[in-house]
This record gives C-alpha cells, structure tokens and sequence, in this order.
C-alpha cells in the first residue's frame, strides 16, 4: 500500500541543513497495524504527516496505493486523503461550535456526497460507536475519552483505507485508553491498515510490526 | 453553502463581543456611505423628472472676458435670433428670476418668481397639476397678466384651495390671474414661488444676459447645435471675428446645469466617506485576523479532513459578508436618520433637486452592492492568512498561532489606517483654516450693531425717481427717530448682499489705462453711510444731503481705485465719467477716499468701487432695490419688527424683503463654507476614532501574545519604564510610518480641495505638521493601556503562560 524510498525532510539553519527524516525507506502492507517508536525528537510525528498528505515539503519517492505521491502536486495529494485516509490526533482537535453530528460530517461534506447520503453515513457511525445519545452534545460536554472516541469515528465516517493515529491515547487515562486501542484492533481486523506513533508499549503491542526512529534515522524494524 | 451560513451565523452569536464591535464598525461607514450616496444618486445620477430629459439643454455663449462671474447664458439678442431657427430644437424657452412684491393673497410679501416666455412648460413637457399653463401669446405685452403658482405657495397662500385657480393676485401692484399649479416636487428654476410669462425684448442700450433651455429634436446630436450656435454668435452685430473667438459656444445638460456647481463637493463628500470606510474595513480586518489566528487550528483540522483551501476560505468569507450584510442593515437605518439631518445642516441653495433627494432602489442596490464588496474587502486578508497550509504546526501548536507573517499584516493594516486618517484630517484641517479665515477676514466694515433692511420698490409703482426718492428719505428719517440709533443710511446693495451694481470709468486726462482695470462696483449711498457702516474715511469728506439732484456729481473712490489711477498722489479733486460720450454734466468729482470694502464676499478680490450719491442717480433701476443700514448702541436684532413696521407706515403695500444683521449676512454668505467644513470635519473625527480603536487592538493583542517574551525580559532585568518604552516604541514607529504615508497621499489629494480653500494653500505646511501630531498623539494615547499592561506583567504568571 504504501512504499518510501529515500524519504529525506530537512530544515535550512544558517550555512547548513536540519534533518527530520533521514533516508527513510519503508513499505507498509495493506492491512497491516504498524507502530511507530522513538525517542522525542525523532521525527515520528513528521513522517506520519508525510503519510498523511499534510507535509509536502520533503525529498524522495512515496508511493501510495501506486500513486506517485512524489510527482503529486498540492491538490492531487488532498484528493488522495480524502479518498483513502483517516488521521486521529492526540489532542482528538474536534471543532469546538460543532456538535457531535456536525463534527462527523465534516469530513463527508468535503467529499462531495449529497446530504441525504451523510445523514446516513452519519447516523450509521453514530450507532456503530454507540454514541447516538451525544449526538447534539458539544466537545466541551464531552470527556476526554468520549471526544476521542468521537474523532476516531470521524477518522473511520469516510471509509478510509488508512488511519493514522498521533498519539491517540497520550491525553487519556488507561482505561479511555485501552477502550481506543481495542477499537483499533477491531478496525484493523476489518482490514484497514493503522499505523500508530506511540510512546506506550502497551499499545505497540496491538500491532503488529514496530518501527523504530531515532535521529530521523529508521534504526529498528520488528514483527510481534 | 447553506451549511457555511448556518455555522457562520453561529459562529458569529457565540462571539457578541466581536460581532458587535465588527458591525458597529462596519455600519458607521457603510451608513455614511449611504447618506451621501443618496444625495450623489438624487442630484447627478438620477434623470431629470421630465420626458426625455437627456435632449434638454442649456445653451451658453459668454465672452470669457466678462469682468464678473456667469453661468451658462445666452445674450438677449442671440437668443430672439437663435430661436428663428427651428432645424435642431423643437423649442427654447428664455427665463430668469427676481423677487416681486405680491399682495391680494394676505399680507404684502417679498416672493421669487421665474420670469419665463410662453413656451417654458412645453419644452419641459411639464404638466400643471391643476389648471393649465401659458398659451403661447401669453408672454406678449398686454396678454401676460397670468400667473403659475408653485404648490408650496399654493399651500401657504391659499391653504391648499382648488379655488384658487381663477383669482388674482397683485404683483409690484400689477393685477395677474391665476391660471395653474404646478404640481408637488416640481423645482425648475430652483426655489421659485411662482411663473410669469414674459418675452424678450431688446433695449437699445443694453444687452441683457438670459438662461435659455431648449429640447433637441429627434436625431439631432448636441454638437450640430453648438456649431449652429457658433454661427449665429459670429453673426451678432458689432462682434469682430475676435470677438466671436472669445464667446464660446456651448451645450450643457440640463442636469448638468442644474447640479454642476454641487458636483465637486458632492464628490469630495463620497470621497471622504469611502475613506471611512476604508479605515473601518481594516479595523475589522485587524479583529478578523486576531480570531483567525485563534482558529487555524479548527482550519487546520478542516483541512486534514479533506477541506480544500477554497472551501476554507469560502466559510470564512461567508462569516465576514454575514458581518457586512448585518453593517449594511444598520448602516441603512442610519442613512434613514442622516439624511435629513444632512439636508437639515446644509444651507438653502447649496444642493439642488432637494425635493427628489431621498433612497430608492438604486441607492438600496448601492448599499448591498458595498457591504458585499465590504464583507470581501476585510475578509479576504484573514482567509488567506487563517487557511494558510502549515497544517502540521497549526496542529502541533494547539492553537497558539501569532506567526511574524500575521504580526506584519497587522501592521500594515493599522499603518494604512492611520494614513488614510491623515488624509482626511488634513482635508478637514485645510478646510477649517480656510473657514476660519473667512470668518475673520478684513471685510473693510464694522459688522457688530448694524441690522439692515432690505426692500425692492416696483417699477409699477414707483416708476420716477422723485417717487422712489421719497420713499427713501421718508424711512430714513423715521429710522434714524428709533430710539438706540446712532447712525442710518442706505445703499442699493449692501455688502454681502449676492448683488452689485457696476460698470466702466474714463478718467478726465483720457490716459490710457491697462485693459480691465477701469471695471469697478458702483454702490449707490446716502450720505452717512460709511458712518453707519463702520468704513473708514482715508480722506475727503462723506456725501452730504448737498449733493443731490441739482448739484455737481461728486463720487468717492475706494482707497485701491484711488491708488491704481493716482499712485503717490491725492485723488481729490479730479474728475471721472460713467459715460462713453460724457457731457458736461456727466463728469464728477473726486471729494473722498475711503477702505476697501469686500462686496461679494471674503473671497471678493476685485478692483474696488466708485461711490455715488443715491440723490444724483438718474436710472431709476439703480435706485429701487434699497437696504436701509442702521447702527445700533446695543442688540441691533430687537429693532426688527419696529423697522418693518417703519415701511408698512410709509407704504402698506410694500413688503419688506428681508432684515437681517450684516453678522447675520456675513455668516449666511459662509454658511456653504461652514457646511462643507462641518461635514468633512464629522467624517475625519470618525476616521480618527476608528483610527484610535484600530491601533488600540493591534497593540492590546501584541501585548498578549508577547506576555511570555516580556516575562522573560522582566526576569532578565527589565524594568516597567524598559517594557513602556518598548511598547510605545512600536506605537510610534506605525504612527511615523503611517504619517509619512498619509503626508505623501494628502499631498497627491489635497489638491482637489483648491477651489474651496480661502487664502490657505493645499499644501499647507501649519496644517499638515498639526494633523501629524494630532494624530501622533492619539496613536500614543491608544496604546497607553495596553503599554501599562505590559509593564504590569508578573514575570512568574508569565513565564508559566502557555
């Protein structure tokens, strides 16, 4: 599904050059649950957001699902999240003045799909995470662990391919936690591809291959 | 789209603050905005009330070396020779106004009445609103004892009755029929009462000047007729090709005609209120700007969730025309206000077509146009700013989102604000000087304690001067009775007055005199008169009541007469004529000097005046129109009512035009003036307080987002008076950027203002340093509390602020 060749991000810093990432090269199965570990400063968060379409600024080859993400321009690389990923940050980021509905509708109303339809898509998400009583709640109504349980069913409402998760459980005590993770696990049996960043070895072991980054350098790989 | 409106509506309700201030803001200058527009819309853009009007014109041939001021106007003779042809128009009409004397219809009064030959209302296609108007012999002599009346005389005369049509009423003691009413709103000439049909004839001496309107016929374009127009100028007796050359011809729209002298302020007044719109625009960009930065997080969001820039920028954009549109209503209601109060605060005569002024759908069309155009103006700068795709910081930073980029724009737009403050304020600045010069200018005459009486005796009546000389000295003498008098005369106008009398001179030593310098205001006096009038006898003596009929001419130079024709040298003495072909008797001797008086106003830069005696004048139309001048000890207003009655015991029949102090007409004589300064001053007061606002947030908001940095300072050693100093160092850096800005704009736009400027140039240098510290030192008072605040920081609270 996805294949990174060389993949390079730096920062000009005077006379000489910051690296982020360093000649990563990596291939992700469709389906596979992957975790990404290492140490703060490592550059996890930044090759997730290459994953994710939301940083253009590097060097290499990307092939996603055998799209030339590399030859990609701007436009064509959103078209490609919004066909094929889903993203859950830490800080769950739902928009505040928006209802639970409305927050899981956004997505599908950036897809061009007719209302009708969303209300659909909508009310089926709704019921699937059990969360059709807080419908019409606000965030700040919510718990931490219900408002990430809130992003993570806006992260699936498209029927994403791919979800990439930053962080998921680091606002969230261990039960909200192990409630996020364990519904991981049940989408990735489904058969969408999750790839994680995590400094829990708690939830690297819902996957099922590690990936180790230190220095922006990828220094380990393991399968569990 | 609907879901944009609906999470924009919300997102605005759940920030009243913000929403407030962005629609107050936004509807003060679109309100403004609207006002003016209304009156631009009614007076130059909308089409005349009558059929077809753009094929009515005014036609004007006027020697460009007349020594006074004229609008478009035909000689008499050109007229009565251009109307034989009947190849271009379908009809001209000649027409001018005075005031006549009308009684029969309650008490005697002074009303302004259109003199107009028969075809007036025809070529304006004009309907009465009851009765009829002229038959086409009904401006012959004999046959034109008809008149029209406007409908407010109608209303006030004779209480609105239908049966008014068929009674008479006496005009300079002439019995005229009523014959039609002209309908509400209908104006033309301006601010007329009544229609009296009258031809034109010529008088062997003289040429009279005639407005003259004419409709084209169909398929007639206005050149053809101005090159027919040169042609007959050409064939004017006793006009050499060189003259001809000089006496342009010339077509104007009647729209033109009638609102051309109020275009250049008019549009001076849009002008001015674009520029407040403009500042309250970028006062609500700079509050969009800081909210924007508080949500590229949720923008960031968005945009991880597959929003594309445009559909970003879309939302926002709906939230700031949401914004507008809500200015644009209240803006609305206020023009609703404004207008009246606009018209209330503009002297009579200074805009034309007042009736029609009011909103229509243009002007309704004018408003949404600008508020959509608003909503895009200050909202497109923060959604670009706001989508910006540093998606993975904006996510990072979980909403702390003040970049150097967005502190810039910031800037920019407060820099802007304040130079386009400048502009206006130095316009105002200018006009205000100006004003203030007009207002204590030398006039040449004592105006405090002196109350005037102005009447205009009929030629019906008082048809030989023996008549109309009784009529003076017996006023005169009862006035001068009033208890408090210390001093009364009369002149035929008065200074200030709008009107004069004047003519050429020859000098008994026939000396050749520079072309134009022999042209001088005639006033016709009684003795006392410089006396009672405050202007100071340089040398001579006064008239006396010896210089009338049967003794010598004598006349009194003003002092710039006296040194044009006699530099060094004592004027007294020596002898000048009125006449071409002076007889013995014509000539007069020089028996005083006195100051030059300005008698048409402050601006008045003419060449001065020659004085005669009223006793000595042999023109009985130099001698009816009088205004008695009286000087007072005290309050010269409580002699009002006793003055008229002075006249109603001389002659019951004669109505009294008007009294009014001379402070009263000097003042009436600035009131345009005055206008024009108020308006412009109110509009750069609200550009000032935007102004001031605009800066005060843009300085309150940099003070909160750079509380850790200052914490950080403070905890490295920096005192208050460091932290003050910082922060007012940045208030005088925009200040200074935007004054230079604005300095180099208000130079580039000051110019338009030329003509109105009295005695002040536009590029006056006082005026211009004022405005900067002016403005300066309100850009240091608005960032006096956020500059406390800053040196208020607790380094500890700070340094723990995320």
């Amino acid at each position: 599904m996805i294949r990174l060749n060389n993949i390079e991000k730096f920062y000009e810093a005077g006379y000489g050059k910051t690296f982020v990432l360093r000649r990563i090269t990596l291939d992700i199965q469709e389906g596979e649950f992957v975790t990404v570990m290492g140490p703060s400063g490592a550059g996890k968060s930044t090759l997730l957001s290459i994953l994710g379409m939301l940083d253009g600024a590097w060097t290499g080859e990307f092939y996603f699902a055998e799209h030339p993400v590399h030859k990609l321009n701007t436009k064509q690389r959103v078209e490609i999240n919004k066909k094929y990923i889903g993203f859950v940050f830490q800080s769950y980021h739902l928009i505040d003045n928006l209802t639970v509905y409305e927050n899981l509708d956004i997505p599908l109303s950036y897809r061009n799909i007719k209302s009708a339809e969303r209300a659909g898509m909508v009310a089926d998400v709704l019921d699937r995470f059990h969360i059709v009583g807080k419908k019409d709640l606000y965030p700040n109504q919510l718990s931490g662990g219900q408002q990430q349980l809130v992003a993570v069913a806006r992260a699936v409402i498209a029927n994403p391919k791919l979800i990439l998760a930053d962080e998921p459980t680091g606002n969230l005590h261990s039960s909200q936690g192990k409630e996020i993770m364990e519904l991981f696990k049940k989408l990735n049996e489904g058969g969408t591809t999750i790839i994680q960043v995590t400094h829990s070895e708690t939830n690297a072991r819902y996957g099922n291959r590690i990936i180790n980054l230190a220095d922006g350098w990828l220094v380990k790989e393991a399968h569990s | 789209m609907w879901n944009d409106v609906r999470y924009g509506f919300r997102t605005l309700l759940r920030s009243p603050g913000f929403t407030a201030v962005a629609v107050i803001a936004i509807a003060l200058g679109i309100g403004a905005n609207t006002a003016v527009f209304t009156i631009v819309n009614s007076v130059l853009l909308r089409p005349l009330p009558f059929p077809e009007p753009e094929r009515l014109f005014a036609l004007s041939a006027v020697p460009e070396n007349l020594p006074f001021a004229s609008g478009p106007m035909l000689p008499d003779g050109l007229y009565l020779d251009f109307r034989k042809q009947d190849r271009l128009f379908e009809k001209l009409t000649a027409f001018n106004s005075g005031r006549v004397n009308m009684t029969g219809a309650g008490d005697a009064q002074s009303v302004m009445a259109a003199f107009v030959t028969a075809d007036f209302f025809s070529v304006l296609r004009a309907r009465p609103a009851l009765g009829r108007t002229f038959l086409s012999e009904e401006d012959q002599t004999g046959r034109d004892s008809v008149v029209v009346l406007s409908d407010k005389l109608w209303r006030a005369d004779f209480a609105g009755d239908p049966g008014a049509i068929g009674k008479s009423v006496r005009l300079d003691g002439v019995s005229h029929t009523i014959i039609g009413l002209m309908p509400a709103g209908f104006a033309f000439p301006a601010a007329v009462d009544m229609w009296v049909p009258r031809d034109v004839h010529i008088d062997g001496h003289n040429s009279t000047l005639m407005s003259v309107i004419g409709r084209l016929k169909p398929g007639v374009m206005p050149v053809q007729a101005v090159a027919e127009l040169s042609v007959a100028v050409k064939r004017m007796p006793g006009k050499s090709s060189e003259d001809a050359s000089k006496t342009p011809a010339r077509l104007i729209s009647l729209l033109e005609y009638l609102s051309g002298k109020a275009q250049r302020s008019l549009l001076i007044f849009l002008g001015a209120v674009g520029f407040v719109l403009l500042i309250g625009c970028a006062n609500v960009a700079n509050l969009m700007l800081a909210r924007a930065a508080g949500r590229r997080q949720e923008m960031a969001v968005r945009a991880a969730m597959g929003a594309s820039r445009w559909r970003l920028m879309r939302q926002l954009l709906t939230e700031s025309t949401l914004v507008a549109l809500a200015g644009g209503a209240a803006g609305l209601l206020l023009a609703l206000w404004g207008v009246p109060a606009l018209l209330a605060m503009a002297p009579e005569g200074t805009l034309p077509r007042v009736e029609q002024i009011g909103i229509d759908g243009w002007v309704l069309a004018f408003t949404l146009t600008v508020s959509l155009a608003t909503g895009l103006g200050f909202g497109i700068l923060p959604a670009i700013e706001a989508t910006r795709r540093e998606l993975r910081e904006s996510l990072n930073l979980g909403g702390r989102a003040m970049t150097g980029r967005h502190d810039a724009v910031r800037s920019a737009l407060v820099i802007s604000e304040i130079a386009l403050t400048l502009v206006l304020l130095t316009g105002a600045g200018l006009m205000l000087k100006s004003f203030l010069r007009l207002q204590t200018g030398a006039t040449g005459f004592r105006a405090e304690n002196v109350i005037t009486m102005t009447v205009d005796l009929p030629d019906t009546v008082y048809r030989e001067l023996p008549q109309i000389n009784a009529f003076r000295e017996q006023t005169l003498a009862t006035l001068s009775r009033l208890p408090g008098v210390t001093a009364v005369s009369a002149v035929n106008w008065l200074p200030f007055g709008g009107f004069l009398t004047a003519g050429d001179f020859h000098l008994e030593d026939a000396r050749p005199l520079p072309r134009g310098s022999t042209w001088v205001d005639k006033p016709c006096v009684s003795p006392g008169y410089f006396r009672a009038m405050g202007i100071r006898m340089v040398s001579g003596r006064d008239f006396s009541p010896r210089d009338n009929a049967q003794a010598l001419g004598v006349v009194i130079l003003s002092q710039s007469v006296a040194r044009r024709l006699w530099p060094g040298q004592n004027p007294i003495g020596q002898r000048i004529t009125g006449e071409d072909d002076p007889q013995p008797q014509d000539w007069l001797t020089i028996v005083g000097v006195v100051e030059d008086v300005k008698q048409m106003g402050m601006a008045d830069k003419r060449g001065g005046a020659i004085y005669q005696p009223l006793a000595q004048i042999t023109r009985t139309s130099w001698a009816s129109h009088v205004a008695f001048v009286v000087r007072t000890a005290s309050d010269p207003e409580v002699l009002a009512a006793t003055m008229r009655a002075v006249v109603r015991d001389v002659d019951k029949d004669q109505p009294v035009q008007t009294v009014a102090t001379m402070t009263q007409l000097i003042a009436f004589a600035t009131a345009e003036q005055r206008f024009q300064t108020r308006l412009l001053g109110a509009f750069s007061l609200l550009a000032l307080l935007l102004a001031a606002v605009g800066i005060y947030g843009v300085l309150a908001y940099s003070v909160a987002q750079r509380t850790h940095e200052i914490g950080i300072r403070m905890a490295l050693g920096a005192e208050a008076g460091d932290v003050l100093r910082m922060v007012l160092h940045r208030t005088l850096a925009l200040a200074a950027t935007g004054i230079a800005i604005g300095a180099a704009a208000a130079l580039a736009t000051t110019r338009v203002l030329a003509n109105f400027l009295f005695e002040v140039k536009p590029s006056d240098p006082a005026t211009f340093v004022t405005v900067a510290a002016l403005l300066a030192g309100v850009a240091v008072l608005a960032s006096w509390i956020p500059a406390h605040r800053a040196a208020g920081v607790d380094p500890v609270e700070a340094l723990r602020y995320e």
